[in-house]
């Protein structure tokens, strides 16, 4: 089979009570997958990319057994997810948090060993193996401390300590860099990258388009259970087109900017990130439908709004680009 | 024979896991062996203020049992047994979905369930050593430790007996796989099973209805058996109806206690609520 993970169709619905008064609640029905397909290549690094709540966390549940779809299928490494999830379990390791889900009172090393059983590995067999891992990941030295005295970058370390520890030909990493310093993150990044080159599949999620981009062979986007598109990175960056997309960093920005330019011919979409509320100072990003014509006419527009211009830059257009595009929502927005 | 061994494998992660936490909080060791000597000293001083200098007479007159130290400390001794392995697996699970290691173990291939039951294991191991510790100086004292086999045969029973309160327990796993909440259906049952034992009285001091009640539950029967082994130097025949009642038990509960909770289980995977705590 040259597909590792194959989902037909996904459906996922839970039901939520919301909290009216202290003895009222009214039942959501929350679609949390809504015929989710998509099938990962083996070898790849396949990315799905889509903000908070847009089902990315559930449909790595399901693939790794933990939760059972609605309906719809899936495979992994050639077993029915439902049917044959023991199999399932054998040939995937999963990272579910980056700092949770450890035993405070047991050593790095203890809490690696205590897992390796539960996999049922044979003890000389786990010992050799977490001795690899510990190394992979950088953490030999601090092994033998109780985890409760661990960071965060360290726990997350050994999450992915954990995840590798039997040797599973594919990994799923929710959010493998979530709430790590910049050091921490991207000494994860470059262990995700090792794994591609030691031929590993690997399934990760992100809100993180800069991530996705970076590591991702295959991008699948998703937003609201549903996936809208999936392809390449730099594939998916040429429906938005080169040439594009114009960065204004500007100050004074209103929140009616977009209403403000939307007079600039062949503006297609406009959206803004404010990176200091105090003075508004922020960034305009502007996507044209075919190039820009006359970047006199923006700046004019801009400046009629009040703006002040600090710097403008035709770029490349990025991830999120794509997703505004594809969405007409912000990755954070959803 | 390779499943057994591997299982073996998760069996002895476990246990080695569990010890060492439990050795790294060793206070509660201390709580344990001194627990059965206190509360014998609670209901002793209870029962001198209540019924005076008679006090024994009367207690003897009752129970049958000359030495009620002896008595109230064999009860406590058995109470702690029931609490941990009621508590035992509803309280680990729980403590699992809170350091967020409970969806973990569904990630590997032994059976989730197995690996709660072995839970046990570890912790009944101190319990067993507690008991020990408690009961054997305190029987020895007494002079009432008449066979080493008769004491091997009590241990038995009480082995026999725990099996049933494992399938009450992977009941109450169940609803905490569920509920998230452990303190009080298992408050509930421990309270129920304390009442209804005969830990510290004999049953007939209730209605005959009560008494026909407790024979639900195996700590009864278990207790009994004990006393008539231990306490009045009495045979208890293989054929014993105590005793086979108890083996029917053991052999209900268990199904009845891993039904309830693959039920439960299953119904956790499908709402979403593994990761819930």
């Amino acid at each position: 089979m040259e597909e590792a993970i194959v989902a037909e169709g996904l459906v996922k619905v839970f039901y939520t009570k919301e909290r009216k008064s202290l003895f009222r609640s009214v039942k959501r029905r929350v679609e949390a997958l809504r015929g989710v397909s998509f099938s990962v290549r083996r070898g790849e690094i396949f990315g799905l990319l889509g903000p908070n709540g847009a089902g990315k966390t559930t449909t790595i549940k399901i693939l790794s057994t933990l939760l059972l779809p609605d309906a719809g299928e899936a495979w992994v490494n050639g077993f029915h997810v439902v049917k044959e999830a023991p199999r399932v379990r054998e040939c995937i390791g999963v990272s579910l948090y980056s700092d949770r889900g450890f035993y405070w009172k047991l050593t790095g090393r203890e809490n690696l060993r205590y897992f390796a059983y539960l996999y049922q590995m044979p003890r000389r067999e786990a010992e050799k193996r977490i001795n690899e891992v510990l190394k992979l990941v950088g953490l030999e030295n601090d092994a033998d401390r109780l985890v409760e005295e661990y960071s965060t970058g360290m726990k997350s370390k050994l999450n992915f300590a954990r995840a590798l520890l039997h040797d599973p030909p594919i990994l799923f990493l929710d959010e493998p860099t979530i709430g790590l310093d910049p050091a921490s993150a991207r000494r994860v990044r470059e262990l995700i990258l090792e794994m591609k080159r030691q031929g590993k599949t690997v399934l990760l999620t992100t809100h993180n388009m800069f991530e996705a981009e970076l590591l991702c062979d295959r991008v699948a986007i998703i937003n609201r259970g549903r996936i809208v598109a999936i392809n390449t990175p730099s594939e998916l960056k040429r429906r938005v087109g080169r040439n594009n997309v114009v960065e204004v960093e500007a100050l004074n920005i209103p929140p009616s900017a977009a209403e403000a330019l939307s007079s600039v011919r062949g503006l297609r979409r406009i959206y803004t990130r404010i990176r200091d509320p105090a003075s508004s100072m922020g960034e305009l990003r502007l996507i044209f439908e075919d190039g820009v014509d006359d970047l006199g006419d923006v700046l004019s527009a801009i400046s009629r709004a009040g703006m002040k211009v600090l710097s403008v830059k035709i770029v490349e257009p990025t991830l999120e680009d794509v997703f505004i595009e594809l969405t007409g929502e912000k990755l954070g927005e959803s | 024979m390779e499943r057994v061994r591997r299982l073996a494998r998760a069996a002895l992660g476990v246990y080695v896991k569990e010890m060492k936490i439990w050795l790294r909080y060793p206070t509660w060791i201390f709580a344990f062996i001194a627990l059965p000597y206190m509360l014998s000293g609670l209901f002793n001083g209870i029962g001198y203020s209540i019924a005076g200098p008679r006090a024994v007479e009367n207690f003897a007159r009752n129970t049958g049992v000359s030495n009620p130290f002896l008595f109230y400390t064999l009860g406590t001794a058995l109470l702690l047994a029931t609490e941990v392995l009621l508590q035992d697996v509803a309280y680990s699970i729980r403590s699992e979905q809170l350091l967020g290691t409970f969806e973990l173990h569904y990630l590997a291939p032994a059976p989730t369930w197995l690996i709660w039951i072995l839970y046990l294991f570890p912790h009944s191991t101190i319990m067993v050593v507690v008991l020990l510790a408690t009961t054997l100086p305190v029987l020895a004292f007494s002079g009432v430790l008449s066979s080493p086999i008769d004491f091997l045969y009590a241990c038995s029973v009480l082995a026999l007996g725990m099996l049933p309160l494992l399938g009450i327990a992977l009941a109450l796993a169940a609803l905490v796989v569920r509920y998230k909440e452990p303190g009080a259906v298992v408050s509930l049952v421990q309270s129920v099973v304390i009442l209804l034992s005969g830990y510290f009285y004999p049953l007939t001091v209730f209605p005959a209805w009560v008494s026909a009640l407790s024979q639900v539950l195996p700590t009864t029967h278990v207790i009994s058996i004990l006393r008539s082994l231990l306490l009045a130097g009495e045979g208890v025949s293989p054929l014993d109806r105590r005793l086979l009642t108890l083996l029917a038990l053991a052999v209900a509960y268990p199904v009845i206690g891993l039904y309830s909770y693959r039920r439960w289980e299953s119904e956790a995977r499908r709402r979403g609520e593994l990761s819930k705590y």
